[in-house]
């Protein structure tokens, strides 16, 4: 991928993806020939940028942002009009009472301990 | 038994950490929205100067460092009443570290605080469906979205329950007196996690931590960490071994259960916020909020002692609550004497509160009422009696005292003639009374005076009904 | 249809007819729609045609015009809108599945600029969902063809915007530009666009891949009407916190600037792999004419810029990840209704492409425990290295020349199958957005590639626009500007010949079509 594909430097292998784990991260449902085809494809792109292992950065800085010596503006805290309810919750797929409707946690997320302890944690959980 | 603490506390501003729109509590639901809280596609935050500048304040009463530059970054995970999938807040690179907090004890202890970030709330969920076997769903309101927060974590300095209540109670008191949050924890203002684990006797490295959530109140801080003690005392006991796991505090039943093991625990790949620059203080601005932090409950009481001469007890009460010795304050500035005024509010106006149980977030009149009362009584308008009844109406009504009053009649009567008349009547009426005196039973003037306010309403002037009896006396003892 | 209809002049031209009262701009937007309507069939740059709102907005113009008011920069004057750019009561599509019937409820920063200033806006243009992709292939939502050659791509992911200027369905328009998403389409099709400097151009209502990549960019067919728009869309916004607070010249006015004497760097880096031997040519050559115009060229080395492509596919999908989180069914577009919000979520963003999911599983995996500092932090140190070969550059030399694209348009389907061969396509422009830089394609002549071939209309030669880049320093979009239009109007009677020839050749396949080309569900 990069362009002097001579210059390779002989870095030791890509890491292996674990792409179950990584689409778990990023919620994303992976049907089992689509798994096997990230994993190729991933795994591709990886021995491709081995090349950048080749360079010493210990000692520089990172670049987060292209925001040179920018400094974060702050701004005086005065109540300005938002959206309305209306207008919010047209675009929303449920709604009931003007409140966003969801399904639950589903069991994983739920109490992993005794059945009749999940509404009231939940409950709770959510009370923060 | 090491416990460490994380305490997060909404911020008194009057808008959300990165948009404008209200962080009013108890608005209807989703009314206090925008794109920007929303996480609508492509908003963008802006920072709130006020959040910073209060939780500056906090830093620096908690003793921390405060960093010139910090960075805000981004906690990804998902739930469903965090809107953009990550929440704003700092990782590597805080707003302030390396703080602490005294506790009384006994013995007094120092418990340091490890760091203190920004960061903004989440949504609220109300959960609907009685039973998990039920078709069951939660509803969410945004309002509460992107209200900031200052969260503080402390180093696991503290050893017991107790010492876990007084840092809270400490935290609490000062957050409040600084005005930086109104840490109300059934509003949700405030939320406590915590960290434990016991030190296996004889053994340096504490043991597995356990993560509790769920603590709703300071009670239930102090008897789910007493509860996760005996728990796993009992476990190292019967030689097992603490499980590494989240566990929550079910408040009716007592106990504490497992969440979810910590092994599985969440990876929210932290990273900058490329939407936002570094947070950059100058030292001068750090100046300027340093100048404005407001004095402390323990600098007030010395400055209220040892400058106003008012009673160590009295100064005490008077700066329990910030609000309380926000109004004592005030009063100062409209000109009050300092014992009159704190006399006032310590028996009458708090003496009134309690009996409706009433806070001190609710004092029911304004210093600038409280002290024309007192300089009515002072000009001799109104006879401190009378002024007692006009407080309870001031604070029943919300009225001006000069205009109850005004409209009620309650001046103070020093007419000499009208007095003069009364008096003939009561020496005439209290013929046993007037023996009395000449026998020398100087007692009983003042019973001849308690009868003039009472002919009066309590409105005659009790100074000169006393030189009027005791001049008309002396001549009947001349007599 | 012949060269002086009003859909076949640039904005500029526009403006001055109606000014002079011999247009009016209701004339100028039914024409561009009847263009529309005539070539969109085979073009397919439109995810939605706002002809309501359009007309309703040039008639409003037309009465502020007769009643002698100022009608704005760009008074009348017909934009499209790339559709990851909000336009309250719009569609904002990104391409995806995800958002087909989402309506955006605010306009963005830019959008509600075009609009004070009396731009029509009159649709929103197909891309790359989310704007991930160089070819607008991986639009969910409709196939955009190059004009030049429909068997070929338009690039992208501003494919629809820069095919819709090249065919002339419309004056003017607004793309993104990430990792060249605006230069690389212009350069396929043949017009001229634009990346400012980031911080330049709000990106309040882009709807974010990269927050610290973005920018909005312009696109034209002259660098004089992408001045126009510059104009209009520059400046402070403090709706974003990385926009920057600073002074916007008349980009307009800066064009007359001489170019004389001005330095220019051409890295050796950027001709070596991948380039084809057309593009290098009429690279070569446009390095000739801007030493014709006074312009000094010396060779330099950016050497760190060969590891921009894989920095750039480390930090771009990893802020995408997180940028994409917020597309859960929850509040806005589409959702799957299941039993747990867990099950909800996965199989809402079952409605990615597999481009995106490709991108975000990339940048999931580069933010995660255990190799964020393997790849993302020190993708963020390599980005130093960069900006610094860049700043270095800068104090010697005034702007930095190489092709925009190492090849011209490639066939609709020819890279789908091999991502890194798709990513090849941006190796020239992403070291701009990683050093934040401004950064122009113009046309700079034609590569010849095989035609159709065959008997009948079949030729044996396609030609195919090749792009020149020019970068310059941060904020110093003027000279960058200065010398595209330099350059531009030096090449400009040979491209604009070959631009009409290539218009007049549209539209032949949709004789009887209807006015409709609303694609998707947009």
């Amino acid at each position: 991928m990069t362009l002097n594909a001579g210059a390779r430097s002989e870095g030791k292998a890509a890491p292996k993806i674990d792409v179950k784990h990584v689409a778990r991260l990023a919620m994303l449902e992976l049907e089992p020939e689509e798994t096997e085809r990230m994993q190729r494809e991933l795994q591709s792109i990886l021995e491709h940028m081995k090349e950048l292992f080749s360079l010493d950065v210990e000692d520089v800085e990172p670049s987060f942002g292209s925001f040179d010596g920018a400094e974060l503006r702050l701004y005086p805290d005065e109540l300005r009009l938002g959206l309305c309810s209306e207008e919010f919750l047209r675009s929303v797929p449920a709604v009931r009472d003007s409140y966003v409707m969801v399904p639950r946690a589903g069991q994983e997320q739920r109490s992993s301990g005794e059945e009749n302890h999940s509404r009231r944690e939940l409950q709770a959980k959510n009370e923060r | 038994m090491v416990v460490g603490l994380e305490v997060h506390a909404e911020l008194l501003t009057k808008s959300k950490m990165f948009c404008r729109c209200s962080t009013r509590f108890g608005d209807p639901p989703n009314s206090n929205v925008c794109p920007v809280c929303l996480g609508l596609p492509g908003s963008l935050p802006v920072v709130n100067g006020e959040a910073v500048r209060l939780a500056v304040i906090a830093a620096l009463t908690l003793n921390c460092q405060v960093n010139l530059r910090s960075r805000f970054a981004r906690k990804n995970y998902f739930y469903p009443d965090l809107p953009k999938g990550y929440q704003i807040s700092q990782y590597d690179e805080p707003l302030a570290v390396n703080g602490y907090v005294m506790i009384p004890g006994p013995p007094p202890k120092k418990i340091r605080i490890r760091r203190l970030h920004l960061e903004e709330d989440a949504g609220k969920s109300l959960h609907a469906g009685d039973d998990i076997t039920r078709a069951a769903y939660s509803l969410l309101d945004f309002n509460r979205c992107g209200v900031p927060l200052i969260e503080i974590v402390s180093e696991p300095d503290i050893s017991s329950p107790e010492e876990a209540r007084q840092y809270l109670e400490e935290l609490r008191r000062i957050l409040e007196f600084t005005g930086v949050s109104d840490v109300k924890m059934e509003e949700g203002s405030m939320r406590v996690d915590s960290n434990i684990s016991l030190r296996r006797a004889g053994q340096d490295q504490p043991g597995a931590l356990v993560e509790l959530k769920n603590l709703n109140s300071f009670r239930a801080v102090v008897r789910a960490l007493a509860y996760e003690r005996d728990r796993q005392s009992r476990i190292l006991a019967a030689g097992g071994t603490v499980l590494r796991e989240t566990r929550g505090w079910d408040e009716s039943l007592e106990i504490t259960v497992p969440l979810r093991a910590k092994e599985t625990s969440e990876d929210y790949r932290y990273f900058p916020d490329p939407d936002l620059p570094p947070l950059v203080l100058s030292e001068e601005w750090l100046e300027k909020v340093r100048r404005e932090v407001p004095p402390l409950p323990e600098e007030k009481r010395e400055y209220y002692v040892n400058v106003l001469g008012i009673p160590a007890y009295d100064a005490g009460i008077l700066t329990s609550s910030r609000k309380l010795a926000e109004f004592f304050d005030e009063c100062m500035s409209e000109g009050a004497d300092p014992k009159v005024a704190s006399n006032w509010i310590l028996s009458e106006l708090l003496g009134y509160m309690n009996s409706c149980g009433l806070g001190p977030d609710a004092i029911p009149t304004s210093p600038e009422f409280l002290v024309k009362l007192v300089k009515l009584i002072e000009k001799g308008v109104i006879s401190g009696r009378i002024a007692k009844d006009i407080l309870v109406k001031m604070a029943e009504t919300g009225r001006d005292p000069e205009e109850i009053v005004r409209e009620e009649g309650l001046q103070q009567v020093t007419d000499e003639a009208f007095l003069q008349q009364v008096i003939d009547q009561v020496i005439a009426e209290n013929p046993s009374a007037v023996e009395g005196i000449k026998k020398g039973r100087s007692k009983a003037i003042g019973f001849l005076v308690g009868q003039v306010m009472k002919k009066t309403g309590g409105r005659a002037n009790p100074e000169i009904v006393n030189i009027i009896i005791k001049s008309k006396l002396e001549w009947i003892r001349d007599a | 249809m012949n060269d002086d209809a009003l859909w076949n002049m640039k904005a500029s031209a526009l403006l001055e007819l109606m000014a002079a009262g011999e247009v009016s701009s209701v004339e100028v937007v039914e024409a561009f729609l009847d263009r529309i309507s005539e070539v969109e069939r085979e073009v397919g740059a439109f995810l939605e045609v706002m002809q309501e709102e359009a007309l309703a907005q040039a008639r409003r113009i037309d009465k502020l015009r007769q009643s002698g008011e100022y009608p704005g920069l760009l008074g009348g004057i017909p934009v499209a809108v790339k559709d990851n750019i909000c336009a309250a009561g719009a569609g904002c599509t990104c391409g995806s599945r995800m958002l087909a019937d989402w309506t955006a409820p605010y306009d963005a920063t830019v959008v509600r600029a075009l609009k004070e200033q009396g731009a029509v806006i009159i649709g929103k243009t197909n891309m790359d969902e989310f704007a991930m992709g160089s070819s607008t292939e991986n639009s969910a939502l409709g196939v955009t063809r190059n004009p030049w050659d429909l068997r070929r791509v338009p690039g992208g992911s501003s494919g629809g915007s820069a095919a819709a200027v090249a065919a002339g369905e419309v004056p003017l328009a607004l793309g993104s530009d990430t990792g060249g998403s605006v230069r690389q389409p212009a350069a396929f099709t043949g017009v001229t666009g634009l990346k400012p400097t980031y911080g330049r151009v709000s990106r309040y209502g882009l709807v974010a891949f990269a927050s610290s990549l973005d920018q909005i960019g312009p696109l034209a067919a002259d660098v004089k009407d992408l001045c126009l728009l510059m104009d209009v869309i520059s400046g402070f916004d403090e709706r974003d916190s990385t926009s920057e607070d600073r002074p916007v010249p008349s980009y307009s006015q800066a064009l007359s600037r001489s170019t004389r004497g001005l330095k220019g760097g051409v890295p050796k880096e950027c001709l070596t792999q991948g380039v084809s031997p057309g593009v290098r040519r009429c690279f070569e050559r446009a390095l000739e004419m801007l030493e014709e115009l006074g312009i000094d060229i010396k060779e330099i080395s950016l050497p760190m810029t060969r590891y921009a492509l894989d920095c750039y596919y480390i930090i771009a999908p990893a802020e995408a990840s997180s940028n994409l989180s917020r597309f859960d069914g929850v509040r806005y577009g589409v959702r799957a209704e299941t039993e747990s919000f867990e099950k909800m979520y996965m199989r809402t963003r079952r409605n990615f492409g597999p481009e995106v999911r490709r991108r975000i599983m990339l940048g999931t995996f580069a933010l995660s425990a255990g190799y964020y500092d393997a790849y993302y932090l020190r993708a963020a140190k390599v980005r130093t290295l960069i900006r610094r070969d860049f700043k270095r550059a800068f104090e010697e030399f005034d702007i930095i020349l190489s092709p925009t694209a190492p090849t011209s348009a490639f066939l609709l389907g020819e890279r789908t199958q091999d991502p890194l061969s798709m990513y090849m396509a941006d190796v020239l422009t992403v070291p701009a957005n990683l050093a934040g830089l401004p950064a122009l394609s113009v046309p700079c002549g034609f590569e010849e590639v095989p035609g159709s071939g065959g008997g009948g209309e079949g030729e044996m030669v396609r030609r195919l626009p090749v792009g020149l880049q020019i970068t310059g320093r941060p904020f110093d979009e003027e000279t960058v500007l200065c010398a595209g239009h330099a350059f531009y109007q030096a090449v400009a009677p040979g491209v604009e010949a070959e631009l009409a020839r290539m218009r007049k050749g549209l539209g032949r396949a949709s004789q009887g079509s209807t006015r409709c080309c609303v694609q998707g569900s947009g």
